[in-house]
């Protein structure tokens, strides 16, 4: 770990894992192949759409 | 310019246009070949997470790991000599579907396993409007930082903070995938 510059906060470990359990349990609860199908497309399209934005970041 | 001041928002909108139609089509022929992968969701699923997980942590911590990323850039001797028009074409093709040119973000990867579970092409059409539309919108709005002194901190410390979003959005898939292939290991 000597020379590696990370950030493992308990904050961050905190909100991860909070999110993680939030999406995971999302999941479990309200799971169908219908529901799978439209939560992911529309989060697929969201994602999209962060990512370009956040490319106006980059070079 | 007309006098009326609607030049500008036209040659905004060509210039937007010019990263959508290209990413539209990129991603639609994307969703097209990777349809028949449909058949193997569970592995698909399973990968997915691994993958979303993994690179979610590094980039949530800013753990030095490089993500899967093309170093291509549009080389200047594309641009030199073209009309303005011309140079919005090669821009739009060559950013607007965001696989091709550099990429900071894990996330990006993560998309192909999305749309591949989808099994919807007009999701993968959407997703590459997406992203075309931001990437045109963004870089109109980050203009006004050409030329300033800061301009290469600006973006490094933006890149940074976009990282760690980008983070938590891929830990948010991977408890949603993890969940999924529970449910499917039961159905």
């Amino acid at each position: 770990m000597q020379g590696i510059q990370t950030r493992i906060s308990s904050s961050r470990l905190l909100l991860g894992g909070g999110i993680f359990m939030s999406g995971f349990l999302a999941a479990i609860l309200f799971n169908s192949h219908n529901n799978f199908t439209i939560i992911i497309g529309g989060l697929s399209i969201s994602l999209a759409a962060l990512i370009g934005t956040g490319k106006l970041a980059s070079p | 310019m007309l006098a009326s001041g609607r030049g500008k928002d036209w040659n905004q909108l060509i210039y937007i246009s010019a990263f959508i139609i290209p990413a539209a089509v990129f991603w639609g022929v994307l969703g097209i070949l990777l349809q028949p992968l449909g058949g193997f969701a569970f592995v698909v699923t399973v990968v997915a997470t691994v993958y979303a997980f993994g690179y979610g942590v590094i980039e949530l911590f800013g753990i030095p790991f490089r993500t899967p990323d093309s170093r291509w850039q549009v080389p200047a001797s594309w641009l030199a000599g073209r009309s303005p028009i011309a140079q919005t074409i090669i821009w739009g093709v060559s950013l607007g579907p965001g696989l091709v040119t550099r990429n900071p973000y894990a996330g990006i990867w993560l998309l192909l396993f999305l749309i591949t579970l989808s099994q919807n092409l007009l999701v993968a059409i959407l997703v590459g409007i997406a992203h075309g539309a931001a990437r045109a919108i963004g870089i109109l709005h980050n203009r006004k930082y050409c030329g300033i002194n800061d301009q290469v901190m600006l973006v490094m410390g933006a890149q940074i903070r976009w990282r760690f979003i980008d983070g938590l959005a891929l830990i948010l898939f991977a408890g949603i995938l993890s969940g999924h292939v529970i449910w499917m290991m039961n159905n």
